[in-house]
Formats: structure tokens, sequence, C-alpha cells
């Protein structure tokens, strides 16, 4: 056990951070201490987003430009002349190598600058930047409603394991990692807006009543999926022996549970949470069409079928974006949760 | 060798006895079973000409009956024959591409992980990209841009499956490097390729399998969400998503044409899950 | 009366059992004994013995459904079975605490050392969180940490640093009885001599009783006052230090001896004992021992022998013995 590196390797992190410790202890609380480093942690990390970002826009931006159909002609409509298409590509840069013009799209994306639409002439960014917020919104939503509600039925599920609570809520979940998204978002409205006329059939951004079938629709995958995660996290740290410490020291059941067990549960959880989460975006697309969200998912999709290949891409580059911005948070969250890893970044 | 050999097929066996104790598991197998049986003898049951695409105006959007256990739809096709048609595309589709995708992914993976260093943090590093799209982002960006298809369908979710199958078995390589077994047949001079094959590889295959299940699983509702958006399998051929997406202007008043497709998606890939789960746990006996 | 009054601990008739799969695994075959107060009862034998399990019941820890348990166990005279959960927490880490194994895995690494030592503190000492961490920092002193480390987490520490926060964990509140539960295996031999000298100088300094469990015969000759063989989940011999080390009676005890090197004679061969121990989802009819003794007899086989006395406070469960 002991001659792992592994074992001595954190020791020796120790020995060099308890010299920075102490000469911090003198100006002040730690606290202090512990945002200066966490903040070089977000530094890097932001870093190492960076390429990865990059290399997304790079596959999408191939991908797209392998779309059939001439964008000029599209523009131009087909009694344009052969010269006047070819002028409008010069003018677009269209001639121009794929690479070159890639590297023209990523500067001018640097500056919020998405290109322009095909169909309607209209600025993509426009187009994009006001139907963004919805999107957030939705994702947000749902987001929350799936964790408020997987949290603490994978945590009660994995206390009471092998109880009729633990087999009916998992059920539960088995059940809400299978369904299609689509599909229940289908069966709330016909029981609850066609039926029970409790909803609103589509969406409506703007009230509370209008996101709630949406929401739900769309977070109850992830909320499923978290619940099982959060339960068999939950199991595994039940049993570790810190628990039996914690147990041995006179630490009540609930406490053991709230204080020991739950932030160690946690720290496999936060990485699930936050794939599902990106999931999410994703399903984002599925959930604006069932309930007719004006969001970009929704957008994505009407621009797919007319061919307009700017929005298309804008759309799935802001997906990416979010998507990664994600998994950053959740990187950093994890280094809020987990010790160890925090160390391995001072 | 005849020693390794003898593990491998104790492990199996040993195995498919605590699957055989998990219930779950075993319903879901033998629905799965159920399903591929159905899809594989669809035409011997029905005629894909006359049941399936074959339009019949004087059974429009009959509810369910004897004749008809699901009902017709808009057309007058029988939705029961659609749906265990539609299984065929779902399941062709999905194996198509998950199978590739652990081919091509593994391949990688096992590179990545056995080899380390240059080769492995570039390896990584292109995953990662991969990773930063989400699966159903990624089939609709190739959809987008080649248009509708079977084939274009089954190369995006392979894609969109291959980092999985990569970080898997680079992960689980890495560890199997590290461990004595593998240290003891380098010392006796063992080929590098023999020692992949024969030493890593077969203790890489449980997990494996258990992802192979899920992402057949995710795959399937990646394919119906796509088709339910129209960018999956195009009409008249049938697939659970397209079934519910034409289903939604009768939903009001023909509800079943809603419901059945629906439960068809629902029971194929809860019996997925839980295949998978008690694969998984069989497999990872500490786990249960 | 009296007599009753000073014993720390008293056992009497211990049995657990655990139900898994159908199957039932008798971890604890009655065990019986007492612990006068300040003393020490060293539990030795092999893994799997059930020596972690009796500590784990003293302090009511056994987790059930799938454990059972019977039998009593008397903390101060008190039959803590007739104890409220509450109660029971209160005597955990109070009256009674538990240094566990493997330190490795017996700290939460998502917890300061000082906040896992305080919180001892602050549960059975009425007094505020400062007041806590700064006697969380006394504790760190004398298991000789720098107070200041108390910041780090646990996987700062090494391994022998663990035991010690451990100990310190344990110490905490100045425990009646102190169950030791093979508090050196996990470490490297060096750092063994150093906790065992310091546990042993803590419990002079605190007067308390403590409980060595073992499988280590040289511990138990350092420490130890009486000494508790145990095997499949029974007391098999049970005596004074004096009494087990130098009257042997039970031909188990003799054959741990007999796996230990001769320093005097190192050219003399180890004398292991033969097969393992019985699986205790099925032990055997009589003497759990009788399938690896050499000289066990037929009646061996099928009685299981009770513990009797061999003179003063020496006990001996072994037909063979009555024989003689």
């Amino acid at each position: 056990m002991l001659r792992k590196p592994g074992a001595l390797f954190p020791s020796a992190a120790g020995r060099k951070r308890r010299a920075g410790t102490r000469s911090l202890f003198q100006n002040g609380s730690q606290v202090e201490i512990g945002s200066e480093n966490v903040l070089k942690y977000i530094g890097k990390r932001l870093l190492a987003m960076i390429p990865v970002v990059l290399g997304v826009t790079l596959i999408v931006y191939c991908i797209m430009s392998l779309a059939p159909g001439d964008p000029a002609r599209t523009i131009l409509g087909e009694q344009a002349t052969e010269e006047q298409v070819q002028a409008l590509r010069d003018e677009m840069g269209l001639n121009d190598p794929l690479l070159v013009q890639y590297v023209r799209y990523v500067w001018k994306l640097l500056h919020g600058d998405f290109g322009t639409s095909y169909s309607s002439r209209i600025d993509v960014s426009k187009e994009i930047w006001s139907r963004f917020p919805n999107t957030i919104k939705l994702a947000l939503v749902a987001s929350l409603v799936s964790v408020i509600f997987a949290l603490p039925l994978g945590i009660v599920a994995a206390v009471k394991q092998n109880t009729f609570f633990d087999s009916a809520s998992m059920f539960f979940a088995i059940i809400g990692i299978s369904c299609p998204t689509f599909w229940f978002g289908l069966i709330l409205i016909l029981v609850f807006a066609v039926h029970l006329k409790w909803f609103p059939v589509s969406g409506q951004v703007d009230t509370l009543k209008g996101i709630i079938l949406p929401a739900v629709t769309l977070g109850f995958n992830s909320m499923a999926a978290m619940a099982r995660v959060t339960r068999s996290s939950m199991l595994e740290v039940i049993r570790q022996d810190y628990i039996r410490t914690a147990r041995a020291k006179g630490v009540s059941n609930r406490n053991v549970i709230l204080q020991h067990a739950v932030p160690n549960a946690m720290i496999p959880t936060v990485t699930v949470i936050g794939l599902r989460i990106g999931g999410l975006l994703a399903g984002a697309v599925i959930c604006e069409t069932v309930f007719a969200w004006p969001g970009i998912g929704r957008l994505l999709v009407q621009s797919i079928m007319s061919r307009n290949t700017p929005v298309v891409l804008g759309c799935i580059i802001i997906f990416s974006i979010c998507f990664s911005l994600v998994n950053l948070i959740v990187d950093i969250l994890y280094a809020f949760i987990d010790p160890r890893i925090k160390s391995q970044y001072q | 060798m005849d020693n390794s050999d003898f593990r491998q097929r104790s492990m199996f066996a040993e195995t498919w006895k605590r699957l055989k104790k998990n219930r779950g598991a075993m319903i879901g197998l033998v629905i799965v079973i159920i399903l591929f049986l159905l899809a594989i003898f669809a035409g011997v049951i029905f005629d894909y000409d006359t049941d399936v695409i074959g339009q019949n105006y004087n059974e429009l959007l009959q509810e369910p009956s004897w004749k008809h256990p699901f009902g017709t739809d808009e057309m007058g096709r029988d939705l029961l024959a659609r749906i265990i048609y539609g299984s065929r595309a779902s399941l062709f589709i999905s194996f198509a591409a998950v199978c590739l995708a652990a081919v091509v992914g593994c391949f990688f993976g096992a590179i990545s992980g056995y080899f380390g260093g240059r080769i492995d943090s570039v390896i990584m590093r292109i995953t990662d990209m991969f990773l930063a799209i989400p699966e159903t982002l990624f089939a609709i960006t190739l959809v987008a841009a080649l248009g509708t298809g079977t084939f274009t369908l089954i190369i995006a979710l392979a894609i969109s499956n291959i980092p999985i199958f990569c970080r898997l078995l680079r992960s689980s390589v890495m560890t199997q490097r590290g461990s004595e077994h593998i240290e003891a047949a380098r010392a006796i001079g063992a080929k590098t390729s023999t020692i992949i094959w024969d030493h890593i590889l077969p203790n890489c295959i449980a997990p494996v399998l258990v992802q192979f299940t899920l992402s057949i699983a995710v795959t399937i509702l990646t394919i119906s969400g796509l088709s339910f958006l129209g960018l999956g399998v195009s009409p008249p051929k049938p697939e659970w998503g397209a079934l519910l997406s034409s289903s939604r202007s009768y939903m009001r008043e023909h509800t079943y044409l809603t419901i059945f497709p629906g439960l068809a998606i629902m029971t194929t890939i809860l019996s997925l899950n839980l295949l998978g789960d008690g694969l998984r746990d069989a497999l990872d006996p500490r786990l249960r | 009366m009296s007599e009753e009054k000073s014993y720390a601990l008293e056992i009497e008739d211990l049995n657990v059992e655990y139900h898994v799969d159908r199957e039932v695994v008798h971890a604890l075959n009655g065990i019986s004994f007492r612990l006068a107060k300040g003393e020490t009862i060293g539990l030795v034998g092999e893994t799997g013995a059930g020596k972690t399990t009796t500590g784990l019941s003293i302090l009511r820890l056994i987790p059930s459904p799938p454990g059972v348990v019977k039998g009593t166990v008397k903390v101060r005279g008190e039959d803590i079975s007739t104890l409220s959960e509450k109660q029971m927490e209160a005597i955990r880490g109070n009256v009674v605490s538990m240094i566990f194994q493997d330190p490795m895995t017996s700290l939460n690494p998502t917890k300061t050392v000082e906040y896992q030592i305080a919180e001892v503190i602050r549960l059975h000492e009425k007094c505020g969180k400062k007041e806590a961490a700064a006697k969380a920092g006394d504790m760190l002193e004398m298991v000789g940490i720098p107070r200041d480390r108390g910041r780090e987490f646990p996987h700062q520490f090494s391994g022998g640093m663990k035991q010690r926060v451990v100990i310190a964990m344990a110490l905490a509140c100045s425990p009646e009885i102190l169950i030791a539960d093979e508090p050196t295996t996990a470490l490297d031999v060096t750092i063994q001599a150093q906790v065992l000298d310091m546990i042993r100088e803590l419990k002079r300094k605190y007067k308390m009783s403590m409980i060595m469990i073992t499988h280590d015969l040289g511990i138990v000759a350092e420490i130890c006052d009486t000494v508790a063989i145990v095997y499949a989940g029974r007391i098999v011999e049970y005596g004074t230090l004096e009494d087990i080390f130098n009257h042997t009676a039970h031909p188990y005890t003799a054959g741990l001896f007999g796996s230990l090197p001769n320093m005097e004679d190192r050219t003399q061969r180890l004398k292991p004992i033969p097969g393992l121990m019985p699986d205790p989802t099925n032990l055997p009819e009589g003497c759990a021992f009788s399938p690896r003794c050499p000289n066990a007899s037929e009646k061996c086989r099928t009685q299981c022998p009770a513990l009797t006395r061999v003179e003063g406070e020496h006990f001996v469960a072994c037909h063979l013995f009555k024989e003689e």
C-alpha cells in the first residue's frame, strides 16, 4: 500500500502546500488562498477548452462544407447567369481553399458575426441571439428540475436499499432513461394540455405555466439518469471505511448520510450531471420542436429543412460551445468537491 | 495459454450464472430476442408492399380491433405491421453503427492505451473534440450536410459512438498494462501483438459488452429522435420516430397512433437497459 | 455487585450471523469475556476469525438487515441492546471508541483532518466549533503532528500520519474503552513500533481499558495483560499473557507460536498450521479446528468442546486437554 507512488505523491504535494499555507496564515484567512488557486485552476481549464472548441468548429465547418448545392446559386436563384454566380462566389470567398474560409469564419465568429443567412439575408447572429435566451431558459429550468428531483431520489433510494421505495424509484428511473423525449412530451401534452387543460398545448416563453411541460419533458430523461448515478455512487460510498469511522465517532445516522456520504457521492455524480446537462442541450432540439418553442433548437431544424447552411452552422457551433462550457463548469465544481483534484493544480 | 482459456470460459459461465439470477436482465434478454426474431421474420408475418406501405382507403384511422390490433393510420395501413417493420430500421441501423464504432473505437483505444505517449495524447485530443459535440447534434450535422439516408445515419451514429469505446478501451488497457500478469508475459518475452490479443483484450471484453448494449439503446433513441424531426429514415419507410411524427396531426382523436409506436420504442430501450444493467452487475459482482 | 462494577466491559455469549443470499455466515459463535478497568485484552486470530466483528458489536455497528446479533454486551454494566439509538450515539466515540484497521480508507477524503477530529469533540463535549477546533489541534500535537497541518486533507498525509490522525480521533474524548483493530497492520515496520509505543503511552496516560485486535503475537506480548485466542468465531483459549505464552494449552495456539520464526535458532524450520480456516457458512460439526488439528480424535469431529478452566483464569476449549 505504502509503496504505491500515488500514496507518496500527495504527501510531497502536501509539504509544498504547507509552506504556502504558513506564509498565508500571517496575512489572514485561508479562503483567499483557496480562491487564488481556484482562479489558477479555472484559467488552466479555460485554456484547455480553446483547442477543443476550435477543433469542434473545424469539424462542424468541414462537415457542413460537404453540403451539396452552391450557396451563391441558392441566393441568386435559377435565373442568374453563370457569370453572376461566379462573381458572387468570389465576393463571398467561396473559391478560396477550405482552410482559408474556415479561418475567416472563425475570425468573424470571434467578433460575434455568424455570417449572413441565405434565405432571409438577415444577419445570422441576430437570428441566433434573439432565440438563444429562450433555449437557455428552457435548459436551465429543465436542469434545475432534474437535479432537484434526482439527488434526493437517488440518495433516499440508496439509504433505503432493497426496500419498496428503492425498487419503485429505480423502476421509475429506468423508465425515465428508456423513454424517448419527444414521446414523453407528446404524452404530457395529451394528458395535461389536451385532456386536463392545465397547461397550454405549445410552450410559452414568458409564463410559468408555459415552461413547465417543456422543461419537465426535457429534464425527465436527465433526472432519471442522475438519480441512478446518485444511488449507485451513494451505495458505493456507504460501504466505505470512513463511513464506519464516522458512525463509530457517534455521528447520528442522518448526519453520516448528509455530511459524510453525500459529499463523497457527489464526486462521480457531478460528472454525470454535467454530461446530462450537456445532453439536455441536444435534447432541446427535439423538445423545442415538440412544443414549438422559439429557441435555437427549432431554428436549427427549420434551417436544415430550408437548407440554410450558415444558420445551421451557427446553431451547431453555439450548442457545442455551450456543451464545452458546461463541461468546464463541471470541472471547476469538481475541484471544489474533491480536494484531491484541487491539490493537483497547485 | 490453456490456463487463460479455462479462466475465460469459467468467467463467462460465472457471469451467465449471475445474469440468470437477475430477473430484470432475463426479462430484458427475452424481449430483445423476441424483437430480433420479429424483425428478422417480419416478412413472413406481413407483406411489405400490401401491409406496410400499401395504402388502403377503406380502413382509414381505424381504432384497434381484432383485425388491426394497433389500429390503422391515416392511409389505412396496419400500425402493428408498420411498427414491426419499423424495428428493422432501428435495429439494423443501430447495430451497424455501434458495431462499426466498437471496432474502430476499440482499435484506437487499444493503441492509445497500450503505447501511451504522443500517440495517446493525439488520439485523446481528437476524441475530446468529438466528445464535445453531443451525439444527436453530430448526427444532425452530418444529416444536414449529406441529406437523409440509412448510410448517412449509420456513419453519423458510428462516428459519434467511436470516442466512447475509444476511451473505455484505453482506460481498461491502461489498467491491464500495469497489472502483474502483463508484466509476467512481457518478462517471458511475449510479442507485443500476443500481449495485446491474448492477454489484454480478453480482459476488456466485459466493459465493452456492457457499453455495447447501452450504446445500442441510446442509438435507437437517437435514430427515432432524428426521424421524428424528419432527419432520419424517410417515409413511406416505417420507423418508430417517423410514425410518431406523422401521428401528431391525429393525436387528439386517435391517441393510439401516438401511444403504440412510443411504447414500442420504450419497451425496446427498457429491455436493452435492463440487460445492460444486469450484464454490468453480473460482470462486476462487487457493485451489487 | 462490587465485583461487577469493576468491569468496563462484559460480553456474554455473543453470536453474530450474516444472512446473505440464503446462506448464513456464522461470524461469531458465543464469545464471552470481561475486561477490567485499565486492563488490556488481546484478541488474537487469523483473518476472518471474527475479531473485527467483535469490535463492531461492542459499538453496536453490525449492519443489520444482513447481520443478526444475539447475546449481551454490557458497557459499564449497562446492556447496550436496551439502549436507544441516541444513547448509543452518545457512547460511540465517547465511552467506547475504535481505531480501525486501514488508516488509508478510514478517513473521509473530502473533510479536513481537523474537521474530522473536531467532529467527535463537538458531538460529545458541549462546546463550540472554535473550541473543538482548538482541542483538535491539541490532539494532533499529542500524536506528534504539527497543529497547522490540521487544515489539510487526508490525501496529503502518509499512511503512518493517517493512523496517528485516526488515533487522535479515537482518543479525542478520552474514552474508557479503546478498541484497536490491527492498528499497525497497514503500516511499515518502523512506523509500527512508533504507533505502538504511542498507543501504550496514551493508554497509560488516560487509564483506558483496551481491546487489542491483532494477529501479531509480538504486539500481544508487548501490550496485553490477558489474551483471548479466537478461532472461527469462538474463543479457544483465554488466559493471562503468562498462561498463553508459557503454558500454551490449545493446539491452535501452539500452532500460532510454531508459525513464528525462532530468533534464537534461525536454522529451525517454521511449522505452519496446515489447511485453512473453515468456511463460516459451513462450520464443522465438532471442534472448528479439528480438520487442521494434528491430534484430533473422533470426539473432536463430532462434539464441540466448551471452555474449561485449566487453572486460575486460564481457560481452554479442547477435548484433548481434558483427557490429559
